[in-house]
């Protein structure tokens, strides 16, 4: 993996290190891993813009619920179509050093599924829904569910907002630990 | 939920698009009211903002956190940084974020990207602090840059941007080949890193917190194991390296000059005289032993058995292991330099309980306070991690998320079952008879305990445990020992399922704090039955009772032989035999978890399909065992730490060998973050524990005479009294002096000051909590009616009505009057609602 860091230059090298919560080598391995997903022969190129089943076949995102979600989030035309940058945006929300305010901000963008800017009872009820996998709840635990989750935290009703959800991830230690690819 | 009127995205609404729509009457009428408006909450958040901050320092950060930017018309309806957020001094936002937020008000938002880069340039520009040329600049704009929620391609032309006008020139060389090698390195060093943090990755944060609390403990370990050593195991050998002249006479090897050119003031700084460089010692025995003699043959070297290994006997019992071999002497260093060994001894012992308790009480209070507290107070945030915080994103195998699916399933089942119970209302007689249960159950564990503590003594006055001197013989008992050990918490983990715990946590909880009650009953009656036995053995010196001898010595049979028996068990050292039962102890557990683990192995390449699962609550109790025998046996052992190092390190790798090789997640819900923290405090109980029973032993205990750094005295207690006889006129002062009642009152007023401080800041803080917490409900109101607001411009001209509504809106803000929650519901408010409720409310 090593000799192929004639792919950057030292200052493009500079720039994601300063622009990310990556170090060096984690942008090296980023890319490597990048060429693995989405260059099936000759050299990928960093701003072609690959669809989303290649990017999804990344290990920590082909078992993860939100897969199609992160990556729509996470394109930068919202299109769901990834560059390697968006990819290393991804990585580096993703990474330890990343503060908790800016996992929750893409956190929320990713529960919010019908992107209204607001985590509301359709949200949620989707959420639970990917959460639980292959055991669905009864559409009636569900709802339940949801209703009590948005009575206990919504403070001025319509849904959480950004704001609010925040707020509540303050709270929550385990937020941080488990909004993290292992790499 | 009618959320229509939330639902509205603030990106595409915001004050500039209506305001271009509308431009003329309306935008002029409006925009000053809003911003007079927006003032005075400036004006009273800025106060109390300040004032907070002075208050509760530490609480700057989250406070701030919690204030800033509610508004999303402050915010330009969308956050752009993270900056201020987390960093605790940096709360105010910076100067060029003030000028987006300025353009935005004036309603010039970006449309386009170009136009976002734009704007964040231009501002950034306009900023001197961070335009300006020193480092301080490039940190903050780095900083700035990074904590940009903005898409990286739209950082990097901002960057590109800034240093183009900044006219630095960078010269854009291809990577030097140092560099690639450099990088080449250490991306080789990072794969390695990396193998271990697989575990994490396919088995959840909840193992990860085991493998980490192992580390901590490791090295907790290590560095005592360098304490011992230094301090203890390397004069030890140094003595042993030059052995012993006949009392009084003063050893001069031939290299006596090299050493004498070193001062003492070197040797005292260093505190000790471990550096190998430093052979030599003279020798002045100041405390001859009582009865040296019959203390010598028991220093004989013995012949080195296989099974020694095992058993730590034979051959070990004259080695630096175990306390009786450590020399009773007072080293003395060149010239007035000494160090006296039973003072190093008991000194060392001492200060590694401090410092273990110390440590361990710093984690557990650190790992308390950043992950307990704030969840303890509110209820909704179990409900919220459950939902939002449950998945692990570093999950990556198919089988680790659909185990995590089920868990997560079962969960909200449960939370779904708990709230219908609530709202059910069990009955008492329900609730009489789960009470009922659970103390039933509760009582039968415990006298299931006592009973299995009584069996443990029994079975060590059992004669076939005795008669057979083998090695074998030996080994037979921490053999039945370490597997009642293993056994039983697969039992407890089976009756607790009976029980009815509403929750698969307290039912983990309950099971973790069986086991520890088990372990710790069998090793206390088994500590407790060797130290009576082999105090007893010395104390009344009766050979009538041959049964309380230590497990050691055989009993005596014939009556020829007891002459020697009898001189044996003078010679024989309690402490040294105890050390070798907890040696045995520990190699036992550890052959026993090879064994089982190589078990699993064998039963995992059989067959293929019964993988079993890694559970973390069982093999976090072996390590707190592991760390108990360790505490248990320091004194009598005083190389358990290495032993306890080495045996760390091998499990590690053969846990994640066998982890990742063969076994499944656990699926019970661990909270990796206050896993931690339980774990601790379980880990500084025991620690507790065995240190009352050393109080225990110091205070009552008697010393075996013939051996260890102590021997020559009767008790413990004696080496206190001799001690302070010493240096009485000192000790004498000191004690008057701390007794005099100025000096005990002004301890006792600086405590009662202590403690009411701490006090007043925790109830402080509590109320700044409920203050913050009001704070954003009317934050969030203060939203809630800015939306309604731009809906009601939005659709259609309005009668410049506003400045007077809005100026009793603001003083309503900020009146201490309790929300009503009804008002919050997002039902479809005209703007007049505002004033008649607000006119109720006052």
């Amino acid at each position: 993996m090593g000799n192929k860091n004639t792919t950057f230059t030292e200052e493009e090298l500079e720039d994601y290190e300063d622009l990310t919560y990556l170090t060096r080598r984690e942008i090296l391995v980023a890319w490597g891993k990048w060429k693995g997903l989405v260059g099936g022969q000759g050299e990928p190129d960093r701003v072609t813009r690959y669809p989303e089943e290649d990017v999804q076949k990344l290990p920590e995102l082909q078992h993860n619920p939100f897969r199609e979600r992160i990556t729509r989030v996470f394109s930068s035309l919202k299109d769901s179509r990834m560059s390697f940058e968006d990819f290393l945006d991804l990585l580096s929300v993703m990474s330890s050093k990343a503060p908790l305010q800016l996992k929750a901000h893409y956190a929320f963008h990713i529960f919010d599924y019908n992107e209204d800017q607001v985590l509301d009872t359709e949200d949620l009820e989707v959420v639970v829904e990917r959460l639980t996998g292959d055991h669905a709840l009864l559409p009636e635990e569900k709802s339940k569910l949801v209703e009590k989750l948005l009575e206990d935290t919504d403070l001025d009703g319509g849904g959480i907002s950004e704001e609010e959800f925040k707020h509540l991830l303050t709270k929550c230690p385990d937020f941080t630990h488990s909004f993290r690819f292992s790499v | 939920m009618a959320s229509s009127s939330h639902s509205v995205n603030f990106e595409d609404i915001p004050l500039s698009s209506f305001q271009h729509r509308h431009s003329g009457s309306s935008e002029e009428d409006f925009s000053p009211s809003v911003n007079l408006r927006r003032a005075q909450t400036d004006v009273h958040l800025r106060e109390r903002r300040r004032q907070d901050s002075d208050k509760y320092h530490s609480y700057g950060g989250r406070g701030c956190r919690a204030q800033q930017c509610t508004l999303p018309s402050r915010c330009g309806g969308e956050l752009l940084s993270s900056h201020m957020f987390h960093h605790g001094r940096e709360c105010r936002p910076s100067a060029w974020y003030n000028t987006v937020m300025a353009h935005r008000r004036r309603g010039q938002g970006p449309n386009t990207e170009e136009e976002v880069v734009d704007e964040i340039a231009d501002a950034m520009e306009g900023d001197e602090r961070l335009m300006s040329d020193n480092v301080d600049g490039e940190i903050m704009r780095r900083e700035a840059l990074r904590d940009l929620i903005k898409p990286l391609r739209v950082k990097k032309e901002i960057r590109r941007r800034l240093t183009a006008r900044r006219s630095s020139h960078r010269d854009s060389l291809p990577i030097t080949r140092l560099n690639g090698l450099k990088y080449t390195i250490s991306m080789q060093w990072y794969k390695v890193k990396q193998s271990s943090r697989k575990i994490e990755g396919t088995f959840g944060t909840g193992v990860g917190s085991y493998f980490r609390f192992l580390r901590y403990l490791f090295l907790l370990n290590l560095a005592i194991a360098i304490l011992v050593c230094g301090f203890l195991l390397t004069p030890q050998l140094l003595v042993r390296a030059h052995p012993q002249q006949p009392s009084g006479a003063v050893a001069t090897p031939s290299t006596t000059p090299a050493t004498q050119t070193l001062t003492p003031a070197a040797l005292r700084v260093e505190d000790e005289p471990s550096s190998s460089n430093l052979p030599v010692f003279t020798w002045s025995p100041l405390n001859p032993p009582a009865n040296i003699d019959s203390c010598n043959d028991s220093l004989t070297s013995k012949e080195f058995g296989g099974l020694d290994w095992l058993t730590g006997a034979g051959w070990f019992d004259t080695t630096e292991l175990y306390y009786g071999t450590y020399s009773s002497e007072d080293v003395s260093l060149a010239a007035h330099q000494h160090y006296s060994m039973p003072k190093a001894y008991f000194l060392v012992i001492f200060v590694l309980f401090i410092i273990y308790l110390v440590v361990i009480l710093h984690r557990v209070v650190v790992l308390y306070k950043n992950n307990d507290i704030d969840i303890e107070h509110d209820m909704s945030a179990s409900f919220v991690r459950k939902v939002f915080s449950s998945w692990d994103f570093s999950i990556t195998e198919r089988k680790a998320a659909d185990i995590k699916h089920k868990s997560i399933y079962s969960e909200l089942k449960e939370i779904l079952q708990e709230y219908l119970s609530e709202e059910q209302e069990e009955d008492w007689l329900q609730r009489a008879k789960g009470w009922l249960v659970k103390v039933v159950f509760w009582t039968l564990v415990l006298a299931f305990l006592a009973l299995l503590g009584w069996a443990t003594y029994a079975m060590l006055d059992l004669d076939i445990l005795h008669n057979t001197k083998s090695s074998a013989g030996l080994l037979l008992y921490p053999l039945i020992v370490t597997c009642i050990i293993l056994v039983i918490p697969l039992v407890f983990t089976q009756v607790v399922r009976v029980e009815g715990y509403s929750t698969p946590r307290t039912r983990l909880y309950v099971t973790l704090v069986r086991t520890i009650l088990l372990k710790l009953t069998v090793l206390g009656v088994l500590v407790g039955t060797w130290y009576t036995q082999a105090t007893s053995v010395f104390a009344t010196e009766d050979p009538k009772e041959p049964e309380d001898l230590p497990v050691l010595t055989p009993t005596p049979s014939d009556p020829d032989s007891k002459v020697e028996t009898e001189k044996k068990e003078r010679d024989e050292c309690w402490e040294t035999s105890l050390g070798q039962e907890f040696y045995r102890l520990l190699i036992m557990d550890f052959i026993i978890g090879l064994v089982m683990h190589l078990g699993t192995f064998i039963i995992s390449l059989i067959s293929q399909r019964t993988a079993r699962e890694f559970n973390i609550g069982r093999y976090t109790v072996h390590l707190i065992y592991n760390q108990t025998l360790l505490w248990a046996g320091l004194f009598f052992c005083p190389l358990t730490p290495l032993i306890v190092v080495i045996k760390i390190v091998i499990m590690f790798y053969i846990q994640k060998f066998i982890l990742l090789r063969c076994l499944n997640p656990d699926d019970s819900p661990w909270r990796a973050a206050q896993a931690e923290t339980v774990y601790l405090v379980l880990t500084l109980v025991s620690l507790i524990l065995s240190f009352f029973g050393y109080l225990f032993i110091l205070l009552k205990g008697k010393t075996s005479c013939g051996c260890g750094p102590f021997k020559g005295y009767q008790n413990y207690v004696d080496f206190f009294w001799d001690i302070i006889d010493k240096d009485q006129e000192t000790i004498l002062t000191i004690v008057s002096w701390l007794f005099k009642p100025g000096v005990v009152a002004g301890i006792l007023i600086i405590l009662v000051i202590l403690v009411y401080c701490a006090k007043s800041t925790a109830e402080g803080r509590a109320e700044m909590i409920k203050v913050l917490r009001h704070q954003l409900e009317l934050e969030l109101r203060d939203r809630a009616f800015l939306l309604k607001l731009t809906e009601r411009v939005r659709q259609g001209p309005q009668t410049p009505r506003e400045p007077r509504d809005l100026t009793q809106r603001s003083s309503f803000v900020f009146s201490d009057s309790k929300v009503h929650p009804a008002d919050s519901s997002p039902a479809v408010h005209r703007f007049s609602d505002y004033r008649e409720n607000q006119s109720m409310g006052d």
